[in-house]
């Protein structure tokens, strides 16, 4: 990698940690949906009911929507452990009348009902609530963890379909799994905590990071596209599954963006003329499914691919200049989030010298806080002069 | 007293000290000394590996304080009324001429290469910043209306 590289990796790690969702999202989330556990637990025909993440929330791809009208998309799975033969209509419906005997989650719960989940309307965020049971008699993590939910194909008419949200963040946590101990092992000896303790959202891996920015490239470039577009961009569960089977556990975000990039298409497969991209966590569902009815979204899925290459990869590379770099970034991240992370790093590099740790490294070698042979510290001093 | 006692024990810098040390942190740059009294440094200078290359002449004369330029097209915004730390522009020519630090912060007791070269590369990265934020993130004064600038040191 080269130093032009590296340094602009650490501008795409600032943008992805500004578009990141904030702790104290994450755990009005988590107080909310844990208060939404205990409620639906808490009734005669439930005995043991586990609420838990899925999706973005999971993996820790979680970005904040772009403007403050939008919310977050919060999605979990709710399972119904001991309903292992009941109806899918008594899956869904236990569950929304659940919801409708309480107050406060009546009002906020959607009026149509949605065909898979239940939703429910905070100030910030909705959540998607899918009821489930075990596919199999019993669920036991990480033995046994596929789960049947209901869909609905007219009204109070539901047929069974299946996944396995536990096996899916099992699947991607290994494909980082290199970058997550090295994570999780400085954040235990930097907070003295055991390694054990340390939750999964307070690390973060360059392919998570990589996948939010992708995904951030792929909102913007559909903000204003035609409809018909926007119904073909390529969904996230294609985009995740893709980059985690590109990423070889790079350790910084422009090479993992490159990897990515790179090799994503490598892992769509073609077998019997149609195109698959393997569910990892169920080996018999096809992601890319509709793509073999609707060639559209194949071709949705190549465009954007072809101009996140150049636009996150080649644009800004081309620049000489922070300024024009900033300016090659704003397409694909937005000019606010740009501009601010430059800036902070920017704020950072003034308190760096504050604290004695940013030297120069010749003349073109540029600012830097290791202390490398020949390099110069940037001793303490203030600014001055007419603005 | 303390302050005189300490300049007592230290030696001013000479010049040609100041240009050896030049000369051997930034062996790109050109140094000279004119009638020995005046030091002449020009280099071209990158601040971050992704940013513009810019050209910079430093003059500095004894008992006054250092003229740090940066000159060429490279410059944007000189009509900008924000324009930051700068003591003057001069469009015409396409030159500015920063102002880097505060009262005792540069002498003649100090070393340029430690002091004015890298305030100059760290200038040139919040400038560049600035041009695409409008925030200048590096600190620093700006002085009152009425204080009197004074090119002349008076520790020298």
């Amino acid at each position: 990698m080269t130093d032009r590289e590296q340094e602009y990796s650490k501008y795409l790690r600032k943008i992805a940690d500004n578009i990141d969702i904030s702790d104290t999202m994450r755990d009005k989330a988590i107080d909310s949906y844990n208060a939404v556990g205990r409620w639906l637990g808490d009734c005669s025909e439930v005995s043991d009911l586990k609420i838990y993440p899925q999706g973005s929330f999971s993996l820790g791809t979680v970005i904040k929507p772009l403007s403050d009208k939008d919310d977050y998309d919060i999605d979990l799975v709710c399972l119904l452990k001991d309903m292992h033969s009941a109806s899918e209509y008594e899956i869904k419906n236990i569950i929304g009348n659940r919801l409708k005997e309480h107050d406060r989650y009546a009002v906020m719960l959607d009026k149509n009902e949605g065909k898979r989940c239940w939703t429910l309307h905070y100030d910030e965020f909705h959540m998607d609530i899918l009821p489930c049971s075990p596919k199999e008699t019993v669920y036991l993590e990480p033995y046994q963890t596929n789960i049947r939910f209901t869909h609905r194909i007219a009204p109070l008419k539901y047929i069974p379909k299946y996944s396995n949200p536990y096996k899916y963040h099992e699947w991607f946590e290994l494909r980082m799994q290199v970058r997550l101990l090295e994570a999780r092992k400085a954040f235990s000896a930097q907070k003295q905590v055991d390694i054990s303790e340390v939750p999964m959202h307070v690390v973060k891996t360059p392919l998570q990071r990589a996948i939010q920015l992708l995904k951030r490239h792929k909102i913007l470039m559909y903000q204003d596209a035609p409809q018909t577009q926007k119904d073909n961009a390529p969904i996230s569960i294609i985009i995740t599954t893709l980059a985690a089977h590109a990423y070889n556990n790079e350790n910084n975000v422009f090479e993992a963006l490159n990897s990515i990039l790179n090799n994503m298409q490598k892992h769509i497969e073609v077998r019997d003329g149609e195109c698959w991209i393997e569910n990892p966590a169920m080996p018999e569902e096809n992601f890319a499914e509709k793509w073999n009815t609707e060639p559209s979204k194949q071709a949705e899925f190549a465009r954007w691919l072809g101009q996140a290459k150049k636009d996150i990869l080649i644009a800004p590379l081309g620049e000489y200049g922070l300024h024009n770099i900033i300016e090659s970034m704003q397409c694909s991240f937005g000019s606010n989030i740009v501009r601010k992370s430059f800036s902070d790093l920017g704020y950072q590099t003034k308190a760096d010298r504050e604290e004695g740790k940013l030297y120069v490294s010749g003349l073109t070698g540029g600012l830097t806080t290791s202390a490398c042979d020949g390099a110069v510290k940037v001793g303490g001093h203030t600014f001055f002069g007419k603005k | 007293m303390a302050r005189n006692k300490r300049y007592l024990k230290t030696k001013k810098i000479q010049l040609i000290q100041q240009a050896a040390a030049l000369r051997s942190a930034y062996p790109e740059g050109e140094c000279d000394i004119e009638k020995r009294k005046k030091l002449l440094w020009d280099g071209k200078v990158r601040p971050t590996p992704i940013s513009q290359e810019y050209t910079v002449s430093l003059t500095w004369e004894l008992g006054w304080a250092p003229k740090v330029w940066i000159i060429g097209d490279k410059l944007q915004k000189l009509d900008d009324s924000n324009f930051p730390h700068i003591f003057e522009i001069d469009k015409a020519k396409k030159m500015v001429r920063l102002c880097l630090y505060r009262y005792q912060e540069f002498s003649s007791y100090k070393y340029l290469s430690k002091t004015i070269i890298p305030w100059t590369i760290e200038w040139l990265y919040f400038y560049e910043i600035w041009l695409a934020t409008g925030e200048w993130c590096g600190g620093g004064d700006h002085p009152k209306a009425g204080d009197k600038k004074d090119d002349k040191m008076s520790n020298i």
